[in-house]
């Protein structure tokens, strides 16, 4: 396990989750019937304790949609809402608007699992289909508590297997709705290193 | 001058007089306080994981080997008690007075822990456990649920204050 990463491989990780995340926001962008605007995925390897600020302020309030990626690459994957950003996207999936958090419904929760399920689904197919792996996704599950709770929570049980996490960031914008998603992605070390070796192994293939 | 000293996750704060020790976002970690009330030096911890020992068994070799040659890291619930204790000891409380206090250990996730009690429940476990090897008597508990928490320590009356936020 190696503390750093060089550029190439840097650029080659971000591309990768970039065409996971592409589809993902078009999915979504299909979903709403709304133009998504999707950020160049943000990269980080450190520590696990330091995972959380990478993450959000640990006191503020998020609506998580968590799913567990199993299979070549092991890692968690995960949507961060906040308050008005969950309520504006279940209200616009439920049709059926809530004033608070509080009080988000089964309704509510399930469209927000639905909704992780059909995102991170095809950001994994996606990612599956291009690296020629086996990825397997869990059901959704949904949780509405501070950041730093949910965070460590995650973290905790990533923390039995490793030291040090790939972890990155993509933002979805959709600006008319008020609403902002934030995916991220947790990747094991080994994780990372097949996704190295296998996108290495595509180029390689190309050039010859 | 009420002095507010931040504890972030995997860390740890002694402290007598006028301050407040603050933590939040506490979700399956376990805070612990102790409290000299005589001398009125308390600290507080805050751990992620429930013991070195039970993680080295499931990495491989390699990376056991690495970890040997680390220090004690608060990082662990075990291993943070024993810090705190010293560091306690070091601003002049004494093991004998002080007392227990264990916040935390929620279950966010049912997916993450699968049928088993999970990483919650085995840190306060490990905490609970190094407290009766201590002798240290735990006064109450704030365990469990699927809640997140926020603590709050004052050091002046020894009182623990927990908020949630939903």
């Amino acid at each position: 396990m190696n503390k750093k990463i060089s550029p190439l491989q840097r650029d080659t990780l971000i591309e990768v989750v970039n065409i996971g995340a592409s589809n993902a926001s078009t999915s979504l962008s299909k979903l709403l019937g709304e133009n998504v605007k999707v950020s160049i995925p943000e990269l980080t390897l450190n520590k696990l304790e330091k995972i959380p600020n990478f993450i959000g302020k640990p006191e503020d309030t998020a609506t998580v949609v968590l799913l567990k990626t199993s299979g070549d690459t092991p890692g968690t994957m995960f949507l961060l809402f906040e308050p008005e950003s969950t309520l504006n996207i279940t209200g616009k999936l439920t049709k059926n608007k809530k004033k608070d958090i509080k009080i988000l419904d089964n309704e509510d929760q399930s469209a927000l699992r639905e909704l992780g399920n059909i995102l991170i689904g095809s950001c994994i197919t996606s990612l599956a289909n291009f690296l020629k792996i086996n990825l397997i996704q869990s059901v959704p599950e949904t949780a509405t508590d501070m950041i730093g709770s949910v965070t460590n929570s995650i973290l905790a049980n990533l923390g039995m297997v490793t030291d040090e996490i790939l972890a990155f960031k993509v933002d979805m914008i959709i600006k008319k709705e008020k609403i902002k998603a934030q995916m991220f992605f947790l990747f094991e070390p080994k994780a990372s290193q097949k996704i190295l070796s296998t996108t290495k192994s595509l180029i390689d293939e190309k050039n010859n | 001058m009420k002095k507010i000293i931040n504890i972030n996750m995997a860390d740890l704060a002694v402290a007598h007089e006028n301050t407040v020790l603050k933590t939040t976002g506490v979700g399956s970690c376990v805070v612990v306080t102790l409290y000299d009330p005589v001398k009125k030096i308390g600290g507080m911890a805050h751990a992620m994981l429930p013991s070195k020992k039970l993680i080295e068994k499931k990495t491989f070799s390699k990376s056991s080997k690495k970890s040997k040659k680390t220090n004690t890291s608060s990082k662990y619930a075990d291993e943070a008690i024993e810090i705190l204790i010293e560091k306690i000891n070091n601003l002049g409380g004494s093991i004998k007075n002080l007392k227990a206090k264990l916040i935390g250990g929620s279950k966010m996730f049912k997916i993450l822990s699968g049928d088993n009690q999970g990483i919650g429940f085995k840190n306060t476990e490990a905490a609970r456990k190094k407290l009766l090897e201590k002798g240290i008597q735990i006064e109450s508990e704030d365990i469990g649920g699927t809640v997140g928490r926020s603590v709050e320590f004052n050091i002046k009356n020894g009182l623990v204050s927990v908020s949630t936020k939903i």
